[in-house]
């Protein structure tokens, strides 16, 4: 279920809007409040939740939510549902980093044991009149380079392998 | 829609070291763009003035809304042509508003060589009206020419895009329902008559302008008859008892002001609707897309970069992100406007060109314009990419770019090569725009293999008869090749012969597509059909 996901502290706090008479329903967990929020635009916005209505100040940059309510701050992440699912699921797939298309290595910039973080250069092709940079899909420790400078490879060809992931989060 | 998530890391030296050199290719855009608008040489300035007329520029400035974007097009046309003699091809195009409606300015500029229309100035005029007529912009001409350069009358006249076309082009708009008014501020001789005769309004200064078929000159040698400028086609004798011209004005000034008071009379057509939301600004820094394009044309980068940089929020919903990986497709939002991006991230192989051609269809399909970002060297060769097919998967990707009926927008970012040209919307399939980064680089193949294919073949010659060529004679055959090549591949080149609608600060490409859009919807969007995809 993708509902929206904030994370205030180390909380995540999934929520949902739905549409009530008058206004919006807030939905969290087996909590159901009618809300409101007017005036976003001015200074003198006021969140009305369950009845009872007090000034607030909002402020939003990217998925930061900068809140003022009640003599106090509070900061809440945004969790993009399509971020967040995405991030789970990388295992195998990503430990060997095959030739997007046939080439020549024209330079190697990592050994075996070397110690990569995602998106370092691991060794650079040259193709159709293109040098491509091909880079770590993940963080992670090299465990094999499969060609050396100035071979020629197929497409999907390995070129290079990690080490596979522990699972444990860096 | 999903946030795109920059890899670069924008403290590294690499970066650092493209951003200082894009950022000098852009203010040498820049620096250039300000001599062909307004430097010229102090003769002609002061000629204006003793003909008491505004120099274009001010006369622009008059006629725009105040605090209004104008999108000006093909600013260098003509830079790399007639020894640089003619800034802008002399003439002055561009997409503005005046009292609240998109318009499309025709502006003849007289401080070069009297508005005399060279060929480059007619492929320059005859653009401006193409783009009126497929985007139903009305069109406001500024008139002030002293007719065709008559020693290129032979590049000029009697070809089917020669000044025969404009005419043409008028006639169209009108045909259409799509008004235009011309502002007769100096003299329109001879082709340049019917400018302001088949525009629905005219307005024509007292004292300085002028409409004949023939001027006094010509009079006096074709017949003997003695005759004044004004008695023969001045503003009186038009406005009164001809009939040619519409308003009289006594100045200038006036003339733009009563131009202004005519199109606050034009209906307002409804737009086109598509989806559309409240425009975000990109989440990225468009300035970093100085440090994504790489100093050298050779070395690849990510296109999601570029379009992070692009698109509303930075937002981008990635259609199959892991089939065909070197083309990269997708819906974004920009200004607003719901728009299909196709960006190439690498050569098109037989998986990426079919990924090209469907989503091109599902655009069409749902009406999303398409925002064609272009770095191709072409299409894969080899033997097993030619008995997969690769010409006819190319083939596909060509049919479904013409076939489209939704508006298309070509930006041309780095490298555009060979075949690839054609099935990312080159010019010859009709994108309703096509802009260029000052550091891309266009033509048939690339230089070094162009001027190794000539000498391959000049070798080959002197083999059969028996004789061998030293390094020096190579390079004597190269050289001059490769020099050729560098020069005519590069973006100044390809805008000077009007390949293209101008060069743009990368930075400025958000806005420049934003305004092209909104004028895009102006026309309505007809249903698309294709001719035979070989399967």
């Amino acid at each position: 279920m993708s509902d929206h996901q904030f994370i205030h502290g180390d909380v995540a706090h999934t929520l949902w809007l739905s549409r009530a008479a008058g206004g919006y329903r807030l939905h969290a967990g087996d909590l159901a409040v009618a809300v409101d929020l007017q005036g976003l635009d001015t200074h003198a916005t006021r969140l009305t939740v369950g009845g009872i209505s007090e000034p607030v100040v909002v402020a939003v940059r990217g998925d930061l939510v900068h809140i003022h309510l009640d003599g106090a701050a509070y900061t809440l992440r945004y969790s993009d549902a399509l971020t967040r699912l995405s991030s789970h699921g990388q295992g195998a797939g990503d430990d060997s980093v095959p030739a997007p298309m046939p080439g020549t290595v024209v330079a190697v910039h990592v050994a075996a044991g070397a110690t990569v973080r995602r998106g370092e250069t691991l060794l650079v092709i040259e193709s159709m009149k293109l040098e491509t940079a091909i880079a770590a899909p993940r963080d992670g420790v090299v465990k094999a380079v499969h060609v050396e400078l100035g071979r020629s490879f197929e497409r999907d060809a390995p070129l290079v392998t990690l080490e596979p992931a522990t699972g444990s989060a860096p | 829609m999903k946030r795109i998530e920059s890899r670069l890391d924008v403290r590294s030296a690499d970066f650092q070291a493209n951003a200082a050199h894009n950022r000098r290719l852009a203010a040498e855009l820049k620096e250039r763009q300000q001599q062909a608008r307004e430097v010229r040489p102090a003769r002609d300035i002061e000629r204006l003035e003793r003909q008491n007329k505004l120099f274009i520029r001010e006369r622009l400035s008059h006629l725009l809304d105040p605090g209004t974007p104008f999108l000006e097009l093909s600013t260098l046309a003509a830079g790399m042509a007639y020894e640089g003699e003619v800034p802008g091809a002399g003439i002055v195009s561009g997409i503005g508003i005046v009292c609240g409606r998109e318009v499309i300015i025709h502006a003849d500029d007289a401080s070069v060589k009297g508005g005399a229309w060279y060929p480059l100035s007619i492929k320059k005029i005859i653009r401006t009206l193409d783009i009126a007529i497929e985007n139903r912009l009305p069109v406001i001409h500024l008139c002030d020419s002293a007719g065709g350069f008559l020693p290129l009358q032979s590049t000029l006249f009697a070809d089917r895009y020669y000044a025969g076309r404009i005419f043409r082009n008028q006639s169209i708009l009108s045909k259409m329902g799509v008004p235009q008014v011309a502002l007769v501020l100096g003299h329109c001789t001879a082709g340049g008559a019917y400018v302001p005769a088949l525009s629905d309004y005219n307005v024509i200064v007292r004292g300085t302008g002028a409409i004949f078929l023939g001027g006094p000159p010509l009079v006096k040698a074709a017949t003997g008859e003695e005759v004044t400028v004004e008695e023969l086609g001045g503003a009186d004798m038009h406005t009164r008892v001809s009939g040619v011209a519409d308003y009289p004005a006594s100045s200038e000034l006036e003339a733009i002001t009563i131009a202004r008071d005519i199109v606050a009379q034009f209906r307002r057509p409804p737009k086109t609707v598509i989806e559309w939301q409240e425009p975000e600004a990109p989440f990225h820094d468009p300035a970093e897309l100085y440090g994504v394009i790489p100093r050298d044309i050779k070395v690849r980068f990510d296109m999601r970069e570029v379009i992070a940089r692009m698109v509303d929020g930075s937002r981008f919903h990635e259609y199959q992100p892991a089939y065909g990986s070197t083309l990269v497709c997708g819906f974004a939002h920009l200004w607003g406007y719901k728009i299909g991006i196709l960006a190439n991230n690498g050569v098109l192989f037989n998986d990426s060109t079919l990924k090209g051609a469907h989503f091109m269809q599902l655009c069409n399909q749902n009406r999303t314009p398409m925002v064609f970002l272009q770095n191709i060297t072409g299409y894969m060769v080899g033997r097993e990419y030619e008995r997969a097919g690769i010409t006819k998967d190319g083939a596909k990707m060509i049919m479904a770019v013409s076939g489209s009926a939704v508006p298309k927008f070509t930006v041309i970012c780095n490298g555009s090569f060979g075949a690839g040209n054609y099935g990312m919307s080159g010019r010859a399939f009709d994108p309703r725009f096509l802009f260029m980064w000052p550091q891309s680089q266009i033509s048939v193949m690339g230089a070094d293999q162009a001027a190794n294919v000539l000498t391959d073949i000049k070798l080959r010659q002197l083999a059969r008869a028996g004789q061998a060529l030293s390094a020096a004679g190579i390079a004597a055959i190269r050289d001059p090749v490769l020099a050729d090549y560098k020069r005519e591949s590069s973006a100044y080149y390809s805008t000077s012969e009007l390949w293209d609608d101008g060069i743009l600060d990368p930075t400025d490409t958000r806005n420049a597509l934003g305004i092209a859009l909104s004028a895009a919807m102006n026309a309505p969007i007809e249903d698309p059909h294709y001719g035979v995809f070989r399967m």
